[in-house]
């Protein structure tokens, strides 16, 4: 008789428990992307647009004198530098639903707050720049959120934060990224 | 108590157990990855950012200036891309980096027939999000069979520049834009598992 009752005990909460599987997570349809595919992706889409800007807009104006670059872009008419413009979209990316946010950051920056910030960042800017085709990648446990502040072109630090607890974090070619 | 309430309650009590077990394998299946609902929201983002700082820092600024305009015909005139030509570049650039990765620009009503939905699942969704444009349109798609998880977000009018070209293009087949205005979708695709 107990062998019976674990029986059909066990087959109606399986069946509970693969109805709630069902509805929680199979209804997405797939599964979920590993966070260095991820980081690979979103890094795609940030190098495609600041190497469009860098050579179809700052070399190519600047080479038939249109106009010029200059750190102080805002306060002459001068383009942004490259390096600017991913601060400023790393800024702007941040205060989006998505939380994601990037910066650059050097081992020898022009300005200290471009330094790594972390041991993490340290390491990252070590190893890509012994290897700079591999990413250097962390999975860290973290309560809250990172919101990342943009630095130098040596390295991009991504910060792809919700609400979850897990992150990965990534440097690669002189770039980081950190994920949740 | 008799024997066969007894050996219930055990049972029962140990189907609990597996069934805990079982929740906690597939929550922890889950934690394996990211989303893909939230690694388009992170693409999407990425691109917003640039095609809006772009458009401000750099077209209307310099055009407000007068120092440079944006045209489409940027290569030859010597001028700055247009912000929809920015994205259309980047994602052939991304498109050739064997990632899987596509990202393009596609509306209803497109100036270039290129740009109008390739499919029912894009023309669904290009209507979807001209009706809701808070909400992606999203769903799992076979190419080459292979899985891709696909998502169309609104894709309004950033700056005036976009504006200015559909309103007067020749090609055009809306001329009312306004700022801010639905003009079609940003359409992101990548390999699922």
């Amino acid at each position: 008789m107990t062998r019976k009752g674990l029986v059909l005990g066990t087959i109606s909460i399986l069946i509970a428990v693969f109805a709630y599987w069902g509805t929680a997570s199979g209804a997405k349809d797939c599964g979920g992307i590993p966070a260095e595919r991820v980081a690979d992706m979103v890094h795609a889409v940030i190098e495609s647009h600041r190497t469009f800007y860098t050579v179809h807009v700052v070399e190519r104006l600047q080479a038939k004198g249109v106009v010029v670059t200059a750190e102080n872009w805002r306060t002459t008419n001068a383009l942004p530098l490259p390096v600017q413009l991913l601060q400023e979209t790393g800024r702007s990316a941040v205060n989006t639903s998505a939380k994601i946010g990037y910066k650059l950051i050097g081992l020898w920056p022009i300005n200290k707050q471009n330094g790594p910030k972390t041991e993490f960042e340290q390491k990252g800017l070590v190893e890509t720049l012994r290897n700079p085709y591999r990413p250097y990648t962390e999975v860290i446990m973290h309560g809250g959120l990172r919101i990342s502040t943009p630095c130098m072109p040596t390295g991009l630090f991504l910060s792809l934060a919700s609400a979850a607890t897990t992150h990965t974090r990534t440097v690669r070619n002189g770039t980081s990224s950190k994920m949740t | 108590m008799t024997e066969s309430t007894t050996g219930r309650m055990r049972g029962g009590l140990c189907a609990i157990i597996l069934a805990g077990v079982a929740v906690g394998v597939a929550q922890a299946g889950e934690t394996a990855g990211i989303p893909p609902e939230v690694v388009a929201e992170y693409i999407h983002a990425v691109i917003q950012a640039d095609r809006t700082i772009y458009s401000t820092h750099v077209v209307e600024r310099l055009q407000d200036l007068k120092v440079a305009v944006a045209a489409e015909e940027w290569k030859a005139r010597g001028t700055l891309p247009l912000p929809a030509q920015m994205l259309q570049m980047a994602g052939q650039e991304i498109q050739g980096l064997g990632l899987g990765l596509r990202i393009r620009l596609a509306s209803l009503g497109p100036i270039y027939k290129k740009n109008g939905p390739a499919d029912q699942f894009e023309r669904a969704g290009l209507e979807a999000v001209a009706k809701n444009p808070q909400k992606p349109y999203t769903g799992i798609v076979m190419q080459d069979d292979r899985r891709f998880f696909k998502a169309i977000f609104a894709d309004r009018a950033v700056s005036m520049a976009c504006v200015t070209c559909h309103n007067s293009h020749e090609l055009s087949t809306k001329r009312d834009y306004k700022l801010y205005d639905v003009m079609g979708g940003i359409i992101i695709s990548f390999p699922v598992p």
